[in-house]
């Protein structure tokens, strides 16, 4: 996908002032949300759960190369290949020459991150390919030529009337169908392409070491047809997906798909170890998977960061971010976004590239209550803005006005004076009503709010006359 | 294989990791409470799990005649051409669901591992026998096996699976620990099932405006009888 993280703060101006937008999102966030606590709150062991689900990840991690030999040697054993990819050139021209190598012309997809990540879809068309995205949600974000805006919701920032206008002219649907009808009409304009596809490429959930396994997560059913019907299924997958045993797997579903959608487990689990057997005449006769490191060996070795590799993409946090509430995931310019997606960005497209997204986070820690494998991303924030500075990424007005604001906050002297002068400069703001239009850098600060009212009598004010905390209980 | 994977893994273990074989260590871990436990009554939590996400549950053992229950709810279909797989199983149920099949007003089409997915496209039923279920999570699960094409419970627009009694398992924890060990109902070569699936109610989607969306690219119906007997001893 075309990287744009540098723009994140024009973007997410744009999507401050998109309307519909922040209400879809703000609408789907409170429906993930309630979603999930109902599927846990019949869990008192959740947080149990949750440290198992840690402990299987970071286990995998340690033990990463050797899980990774495992994973290959049980797969190639049952007839798979593996290919391992440096980074996205490697992994786009694996997939291309198997396809080129069949001279296929038509593939069907499945939802896969990764596969955005190395921008395959565009390299497939360039050769000639016709890919057609199966899930519904990627599939209209496909027909709109735009990207996935959520890990698990792709299309949550276009409503009902764009996605209508866009079926009716794609396939026909007409313009006023009901939802279930657009569903109906995406289902009979894909069956055909399904059923003639060539090659069929999914990503992969989890990896398993032991058996050799690719695990698909899903609840259309378009993976399970991408993977069965074609001759060849290619799975493209990240390096850090492999656990150890078939058995994590039990605390790993619990989890993701509690945290993802708020099922118990999702419609569909495919389990995958290998193409079909020699008593089959049914299911892909090839199998490929396709291994992407693509910056994750560098996390991976940085000790600070290496816990965001545990991650297994549920979209929690973006569901429970505030931020991303409100900027929506096109803001944050690339694959993943999100307070995991501001995490592993920059890591995996280098610190400068994105350099403003580990500031899109009121560092309120919500994203770190509900992850499932318990990824501490808002210290993973503050390391990351900590490298920033530290490689001259603050402007002099920023370290200006921190020396300034360090220098006043450690005077009780400074600081009632700073807040005796402030009180009646802010009155003066509002009552002028230029509060929209500060000058210099506060601008930008103030284009999208409202300053708050000053309070009268002052919070110092008031705990001198009422003795502070005695309040409450008198 | 390939010069990445040398340096890579190169990279990997020169940072220490993979010296000692971790990889297995360690206790599995234990079944947390959403499992339920292996002497409560597993059919009625199947049957409510599998209701909660839109699938029907109808148990055998709870009805007087269980040929008149399936019957009429093939029936209910209104026509069309069913599939049934050759799982030999099917002489063990107790059923003779091509007979009842016939009855409810359906075509019978017996299919094996051969029929292509494209033959099924007009296909109004598929018909099989889960290979195993799991009550926790209302699941049926299938491997794949020579007789029995991988999208029977996939294109056509409906699935009527039948689940034995003596496949039906308490939690996650039951179905792992069962391929691994060879259970009479894990297929594959070798007591290794190289393709299973888990289905839980009915395909769906929420990818428009999140409004659920039942029937996308997989089947709209799915109903599960519980036999009252197993097949398996």
């Amino acid at each position: 996908m075309k990287i744009r993280t540098h723009e994140f703060r024009e973007r997410s101006t744009q999507a401050l002032d998109d309307g519909f937008v922040r209400g879809a999102i703000a609408r789907a966030n409170a429906s993930f949300q309630a979603s999930r606590a109902k599927a846990i709150g019949s869990m008192p062991d959740w947080e149990e759960l949750r440290e198992r689900g840690r402990e299987i990840k970071h286990r995998a991690l340690e033990e990463l190369p050797r899980a990774l030999e495992e994973f290959e040697r049980q797969l190639l054993a049952r007839g798979g290949h593996v290919h391992w990819c440096e980074d996205a050139v490697a992994a786009r021209d694996t997939v291309l020459s198997i396809v080129r190598g069949v001279g296929a012309k038509l593939v069907t997809k499945s939802k896969s991150m990764v596969t955005e990540e190395i921008d395959l879809n565009a390299a497939l068309e360039a050769d000639g390919v016709r890919v057609v995205e199966g899930d519904l949600g990627e599939f209209i974000v496909q027909l709109a030529r735009e990207t996935p805006s959520h890990i698990i919701a792709p299309a949550i920032h276009k409503s009902r009337a764009e996605i209508a206008r866009l079926l009716h002219e794609h396939i026909a649907c007409p313009i006023d169908a009901t939802i279930p009808e657009m569903t109906r009409a995406a289902r009979a304009a894909l069956r055909g392409d399904f059923l003639g596809a060539e090659v069929g490429i999914s990503g992969g959930n989890f990896l398993v070491a032991e058996t050799g396994t690719i695990v698909i997560v899903e609840n259309e059913g378009n993976a399970r047809l991408s993977t069965t019907v074609p001759p060849i299924h290619i799975a493209v997958v990240g390096i850090e997906k492999v656990v150890p045993r078939r058995r994590d797997l039990a605390v790993l579903l619990r989890l993701l798909c509690r945290s993802a959608t708020g099922q118990s487990v999702s419609s569909y689990v495919s389990f995958i170890s290998g193409p079909r057997t020699r008593a089959e005449s049914d299911g892909p006769r090839e199998l490929h998977v396709v291994l992407l490191d693509g910056g994750r060996s560098r996390i991976w070795a940085n000790p600070r960061a290496r816990a965001s590799l545990q991650c297994i993409r549920c979209g929690a946090c973006l569901n429970f971010c505030p931020v991303y509430e409100r900027v929506g995931g096109h803001a944050y310019g690339w694959v993943y976004p999100g307070p995991i997606g501001a995490v592993i960005t920059p890591h995996l497209i280098g610190v400068e590239r994105a350099k403003d997204l580990p500031q899109a986070s009121s560092l309120c820690g919500r994203c770190a209550e509900v992850c499932p494998v318990k990824i501490p991303l808002p210290d993973m924030l503050l390391d990351l803005r900590a490298e920033s500075v530290e490689s001259g990424g603050a402007g002099f007005g920023e370290r200006l006005a921190i020396a300034l604001l360090r220098r006043v906050a450690s005077s009780s002297v400074l600081w009632r004076c700073a807040l005796g002068c402030g009180r009646p400069l802010w009155r003066a703001l509002r009552a002028l009503g230029i509060a929209k239009r500060l000058p210099g850098p506060a601008r930008r600060w103030s284009r999208a709010r409202d300053l708050p009212r000053v309070e009268t009598p002052s919070f110092r004010a008031r705990w001198r006359a009422t003795g502070g905390f005695r309040e409450e209980s008198s | 294989m390939s010069e990445y994977r040398e340096r890579l893994l190169g990279f990997l273990k020169s940072r220490g990791a993979g010296g000692a074989s971790a990889l297995f260590a360690g206790e599995p871990s234990p079944a947390p409470s959403s499992r339920p436990a292996a002497d409560s009554d597993l059919r009625r939590r199947f049957a409510r799990e599998l209701v909660a996400v839109g699938g029907e549950a109808i148990d055998l053992a709870a009805v007087d005649d269980p040929e008149a229950a399936v019957r009429e709810r093939l029936a209910r279909i209104g026509g069309g051409g069913v599939a049934i797989d050759a799982d030999p199983a099917w002489g063990r149920v107790g059923l003779a669901v091509d007979e009842i099949a016939r009855e409810a007003g359906l075509d019978v089409e017996r299919v094996d591992g051969s029929t292509s997915a494209a033959a099924l496209r007009d296909t109004a039923l598929g018909l099989t026998i889960a290979d195993a279920a799991i009550a926790e999570i209302g699941a049926i699960a299938q491997c794949a096996r020579p007789f029995r094409p991988r999208s029977l419970s996939l294109v056509p627009p409906r699935h009527v699976v039948f689940v034995p009694a003596d496949r039906l398992l308490p939690g996650l924890e039951d179905l792992f620990d069962g391929l691994s060990s060879g259970a009479p109902w894990a297929g594959g070569v070798d007591g290794f099932a190289a393709y299973f699936t888990w289905i839980t109610g009915p395909s769906r989607t929420a990818d428009i405006e999140k409004t659920l969306t039942i029937g996308i690219h997989g089947p709209g119906e799915l109903t599960v009888f519980l036999l009252a007997s197993g097949v398996d001893r």
